[in-house]
């Protein structure tokens, strides 16, 4: 048969012959294992050795990049060196109306496509396409000035129609990612160059949403066909082509309103292997990392102040150990708050985070209007988290499963807790799964008991008044009731007294362990300025960006890096 | 009882006729003993190995998932000797408790493949049907399913663990194993004392368990050798694509994949576990080096 | 041999089908939707509903697998869910990329295997023998991974000799797409040739001591010579037995090392696509590579048969 004469080559090979007769090798083996690991040793102390790159190579090979670099034939001149900028999640498509993906935002968001606002990288909204705005008495009318002459980069000009049509858009079009957060009951054009905006409740966030979600982005109706592939805006870049997996390239739109950064163009470039990131970056193939994947790689960099200019801030990512507050010794308020005491939030944060960041302690960053730091509400106590545990009717502890995402700081947070909770009795399995599994499983079926996740949305407590929510939150009907009344509040200082009110009760509550602050650690070439300092927009904003130059004042208040 | 293979002397292959080419040396009568020697360093590797598998159940330095985050990344020192990880547990202490875990991986694998392999070649050897011929297409067909691709389904489908990634490298085994028995077995199966039993009249089961395992079983101690050097290599690399132990877990693989993020600040750690596994490997190796031997002198 | 030839094919055919009705089943089973992934952390119920309708991913599966089997014959493949690009573009452009690698790396590890296993087999009884034997027996013990890694600290940082990450395209120059292929290949190659040599070592060896080898010596033809006459198909033979085991592990190896070297490769496109549920993507990617795997088994039995007509005889 026709397997027959395989199985001969398969004989062959299992029956080793391969491996016939062994001759003197016993010694000489060790003797070269041994030599191999000397070898190694030496080799793979190489920390020193990537010191000693010299500038002169890592420019060679900068030069390198631009000249072999085709792909922006626009560029009269090839004098502006192109800005490659390492990153680790490749967009699963460049439509940021299509798809949730943060990775899709960070390179189209504010560079291409602009929003009427947009937020500055501190967090502080700025006008963009809307010159300025005035609101209601009520707070639910917003009438917005569109800026004059500003054109998208296939020369269409920009009109209020055009404003109308993209919020039309959000509202009739159900696959919008942040559809749910979106206030807006109508939009018309209101004269030559105003749009009236109705709300359907006062919201004190409307502009912020606005600035901070893919809701908010203008489109060119005349190109929403091609949105995937080449989306069509009035930012300072346009998309000029991607390799799948691999790069997006940006050049620089020739007709955008204002200055225009001062490079060559922008490539993203992306990487599964944060080593081999580091690498690049050392061997000058790119310029800049758009954020470290591990906080202990910052040591290879901050040690050489010549060379490079790390950058650390902090972002809206909310890490928290959630807790399925519908399962189990869960549903109890005494265990919860035992996970609260038993859980050195401050630790954990020094391993995940590499001590860059903060603990937050309730579900809010500095960047919100409404920041309040309830760190310390719950202060780290062995002795306690046991007797609230002994109180609930667990002297002896439980056995519980720990779901972690894969991601980075996931996988070093899951084990430092695990441990801390050993500590008080609770035993903790962890179970490691994809990312599509823990959606399907953990966020849409509920079906876990901890998880480990960054919640990136900007000001999510409203996440907290939904009943459906993941987490079970016995008592989010009643948050709801307090958000409404904190969104109606009159005065902004009533919003946020009402915003803090609702913190301290979803503290008290436990319904979460707000672990800390997702820091974001850029890594880039010294010379390059105006790169965003915090990860407080979702956009890696490069509208001010340049080699060499100095940034205006204003831009660095507004959280620009000056260097 | 005879003694055991290795432990025979004194009988040598002497080469007929002087070599001339290559200025080769005259076949010595040192190949026995060197083959010996083989055999005892693979097994004291093996078994060093197997006894710091052991010794880590009961003992090791510190904690291996125990973290301090005041020590994270440390060299080597008096405290830790091989340094510490980027969670500041004790690289030390962490490889020894994987020796258990990437030990149990490989036999994990190693197992599913071997049982049922074995058992399915037995059987496709003794039974000429429909049956038979359908498992080996199939065979042919799983092995157009890397353990790769299987892994990276049992994960979707269960979430990652030693138990998917070790499943799905077993099961790639099977095909393998299926076709190396089924030769070996067939030949068995055609042999004068298999004719004479069936002539008996004996059943199948009896035949298959009495003459056929027996005459089987070393073939089948080598290829679980194999193999479990390819398991442990396997877990290596699933474990870095994330498809196999989870991270707490101190098994090699997992060690190296993690600390592959930090390889350009601290290269150490990834040499331990490099190690450890190449000499694993290397025991496990020369044992079947040394088993190949053997069979080679009995087919003789 | 024509004969021969028909047989395997029908028999290719019908494995393939198998196959692809083997990988919808699998596939389908996964957990998650490709509209999960895309809604994210701001999913509602009646949204993920919607998008699902929207895909086309709640017709019935019978339906599914017809419209994408027919697809795959007629190489309409459709459009990804989640990127809306035609998925033989995303396909070609990956495959662009690995094949190649796979390519390189064969040549490599043969280059490699000859090398160390020629060496090792003509000196096999003195201590370079020894120290050959040794050194693949290092090389075949450690992942991929990490010689990827040592690669590109030691030639792409340390020295600076070759890229160290990326692919710039073959349209942007083929010296420059090769340079950036040169350390996945080597990466790739290390284990396989290692593996390979010792399998080179020991039927050098079986030359060595043939009877027929040394007639032919004392026919006065020097070792060279004989050798080269009476051994080279022997070798051949031997190389081919593993190559269709050697194949598989290429193709394992070359989704680690596309991970590693970040290369825009079919297992990163895998991956990725694993990861945001792209179903047709997947289920287009793993019929390609259990077809490549069946298709190079189908190769090397008949190269098999090219070289040892005897084989004939068994089948």
């Amino acid at each position: 048969m026709a397997g027959a004469e395989r199985n001969k080559n398969f004989e062959a090979t299992y029956l080793g012959n391969g491996y016939k007769k062994p001759s003197g090798k016993a010694l000489v083996l060790l003797f070269a294992l041994v030599a191999f690991s000397v070898l190694a040793y030496n080799v793979s102390s190489g920390r020193s050795a990537v010191k000693l790159i010299s500038n002169k190579a890592t420019t060679a090979k900068l030069d390198n990049v631009i000249v072999q670099n085709k792909s922006y034939p626009h560029l009269g001149s090839r004098s502006k060196k192109i800005l490659v900028i390492g990153s680790s999640v490749f967009p699963p498509t460049l439509d940021p109306t299509a798809n949730a993906a943060q990775a899709i935002d960070e390179v189209i968001d504010y560079n291409v496509l602009q929003h009427l606002v947009e937020l500055a990288p501190n967090g502080t909204i700025i006008p963009i396409l809307a010159s300025k705005w005035t609101v209601s008495k009520n707070g639910m009318t917003y009438t917005f000035t569109i800026r004059p002459n500003v054109h998208f980069s296939n020369g269409d000009l920009l009109t209020p129609q055009d404003v109308v049509f993209s919020i039309d858009r959000v509202l009739h079009d159900s696959a919008y990612p942040y559809r749910d957060i979106f206030d807006v009951k109508s939009a018309h054009v209101a004269s030559k160059n105003q749009v009236v905006v109705q709300l359907i409740e006062k919201s004190w966030s409307f502009l912020f949403d606005m600035a901070a979600y893919s809701n908010g982005v203008i489109l060119d109706p005349a190109t929403i066909k091609s949105l995937a592939t080449d989306p069509i805006g009035t930012g300072p870049y346009v998309v000029d082509g991607e390799v799948n997996n691999y790069s997006i390239s940006l050049g620089l739109n020739h007709r955008y309103f204002g200055a225009l950064p001062n490079v060559g163009g922008v490539e993203f470039r992306y990487f599964t292997n944060p080593s081999a990131e580091d690498a690049a970056l050392e061997t000058g193939q790119i310029n800049v990392i758009d954020s470290l994947a591990t906080p202990t790689d910052a040591s290879l960099f901050s040690s050489n102040h010549r060379k490079y200019v790390l950058i650390s801030g902090l972002s809206n990512g909310k890490v928290q150990l959630t807790i399925n507050n519908a399962v189990g010794p869960f549903r109890n308020k005494l265990v919860r708050e035992a996970l609260e005491y038993g859980i050195d939030k401050q630790q954990v944060m020094d391993i995940a985070a590499g001590g860059k960041s903060i603990v937050i302690g309730t579900d809010s960053v500095p960047a919100d209007p409404y920041y309040i730091n309830l760190a310390n509400y719950y202060q780290y106590n062995i002795s306690k988290a046991r007797a609230l545990l002994n109180q609930a009717g667990y002297p002896n502890g439980f056995s519980t499963t720990l779901t972690l995402p894969p991601y980075y700081y996931a996988q070093l947070a899951g084990p430092a807790i695990q441990e801390e909770l050993a500590q008080i009795g609770i035993t903790v399995h962890i179970k490691q799964v994809a990312w599509p599994l823990w959606l399907s499983q953990v966020f849409e079926g509920g079906d876990f008991d901890l998880t480990i996740i960054d919640h990136a949305e900007a000001r999510d407590v409203g996440n907290y008044a939904n009943t459906k929510y993941y987490w079970h939150f016995a008592d989010a009907a009643q948050v709801a009731k307090q958000l409404a009344s904190a969104n109606a509040a009159p005065t902004k200082q009533g919003w946020i007294a009402g915003m803090h009110k609702i913190l301290k009760e979803i503290t008290a509550d436990a319904v979460n362990v707000w672990l800390y602050v997702l820091p974001v650690m850029e890594v880039h070439d010294k010379g390059i300025i105006g790169l965003p300092k915090y990860g407080y927009s979702e956009s890696f904003d490069l509208t001010h960006v340049s080699y060499g130059g100095k940034l205006a004042k204003n831009l660095i208040k507004e959280g620009y890096s000056p260097r | 009882m005879h003694k055991g293979w290795w432990q025979r002397k004194g009988k040598l292959l002497v080469s007929p006729m002087k070599q001339r080419s290559f200025g080769f040396k005259k076949a010595s009568a040192t190949t026995e003993y060197k083959s010996n020697l083989t055999f005892l360093l693979g097994a004291t590797i093996v078994s060093v190995v197997l006894a710091i598998g052991l010794i880590s159940l009961i003992w090791t330095p510190y904690n291996p998932i125990s973290y301090f985050s005041k020590h994270i990344l440390q060299g080597p020192t008096s405290a830790h000797l091989l340094g510490t990880d980027q969670e500041g547990r004790d690289e030390l202490s962490r490889l020894m408790a994987g020796t258990w875990i990437t030990l149990y991986a490989g036999f994990f694998a190693t197992a599913i493949g071997i049982f049922f392999g074995t058992l399915i070649g037995i059987y496709v050897a003794m039974f000429r049907n429909v049956i038979s011929e359908i498992i080996m297409r199939a065979g042919d067909i799983l092995l157009a399913f890397p353990a790769l691709l299987i892994a990276t389904l049992l994960a979707a489908r269960y979430g990652s663990s030693t138990v998917t990634a070790m499943a799905a490298v077993g099961i790639a085994f099977i095909p393998y194993v299926m076709r190396v028995t089924r030769v070996a077995a067939t030949k068995t199966y055609n042999s004068d004392f298999v004719l004479i039993a069936r002539s008996y009249g004996l059943g199948k089961l009896y035949i298959a368990a009495k003459h056929i395992l027996p005459n089987i079983v070393s073939l089948v101690t080598l290829q679980t050798t194999l193999l479990f050097s390819v398991a442990i290599l396997s877990e290596a690399g699933l474990s870095y694509l994330g498809l196999g132990t989870p991270p707490p877990s101190p098994a090699w693989g997992v060690m190296l994949s993690d600390s592959s993020n930090t390889i350009l600040t601290n290269p150490l750690l990834v040499l331990w576990p490099t190690l450890a596994i190449a000499l694993t490997i290397l025991g496990f190796n020369l044992l079947a080096d040394a088993m190949v031997h053997r069979l080679d002198k009995r087919s003789k | 041999m024509i004969r021969y030839l028909c047989h395997r094919l029908v028999y290719l055919t019908v494995s393939l089908v198998i196959a692809s009705c083997i990988i919808f089943a699998l596939i389908d089973i996964l957990p998650g939707s490709p509209a999960e992934v895309i809604l994210g952390t701001q999913a509602t119920k009646s949204s993920v509903a919607v998008l699902n309708r929207h895909l086309g991913l709640d017709s019935s599966l019978y339906s599914q697998y017809l419209h994408w089997i027919s697809g795959l014959t007629t190489l309409h493949l459709g459009n990804s869910y989640i990127s809306g690009q035609p998925i033989a573009g995303e396909i070609a452009s990956a495959a662009e990329v690995t094949f190649p690698l796979i390519g390189l790396a064969i040549l490599l590890s043969l280059l490699i295997a000859t090398i160390l296993g020629v060496t090792g087999g003509i000196s096999y009884r003195r201590k370079l023998g020894t120290i050959i034997l040794g050194i693949s027996q290092i090389g075949i013990s450690f992942p991929s991974f990490v010689a990827a890694m040592l690669l590109i600290i030691i030639v792409g940082v340390k020295f600076q000799l070759l890229p160290t990450t990326g692919f710039s395209g073959w349209s942007q120059g083929i010296v420059g797409s090769l340079k950036s292929l040169v350390l996945p290949a080597l990466a790739l190659s290390i284990a396989e040739g290692c593996f390979l040599s010792r399998y080179i070592r020991s039927a050098l060896i079986d030359v060595l001591n043939s009877n027929y080898y040394r007639t032919a010596l004392a026919k006065g033809l020097t070792p060279v010579k004989a050798l080269w006459r009476h051994g080279r198909r022997n070798i051949a033979v031997e190389v081919l037995t593993v190559s269709g085991m050697q194949i598989i592990a290429l193709i394992v190896g070359a989704v680690i090392v596309e991970s590693v070297f970040s290369l825009p490769g079919l297992g990163t496109l895998l991956i990725t696509s694993i990861g945001n549920r792209d179903l047709s993507v997947i289920r287009d990617i793993c019929f390609i590579l259990s077809g490549f795997v069946l298709v190079m088994n189908l190769i090397v039995d008949i190269a098999y048969h090219i070289i040892d007509p005897r084989a004939f005889n068994d089948a």
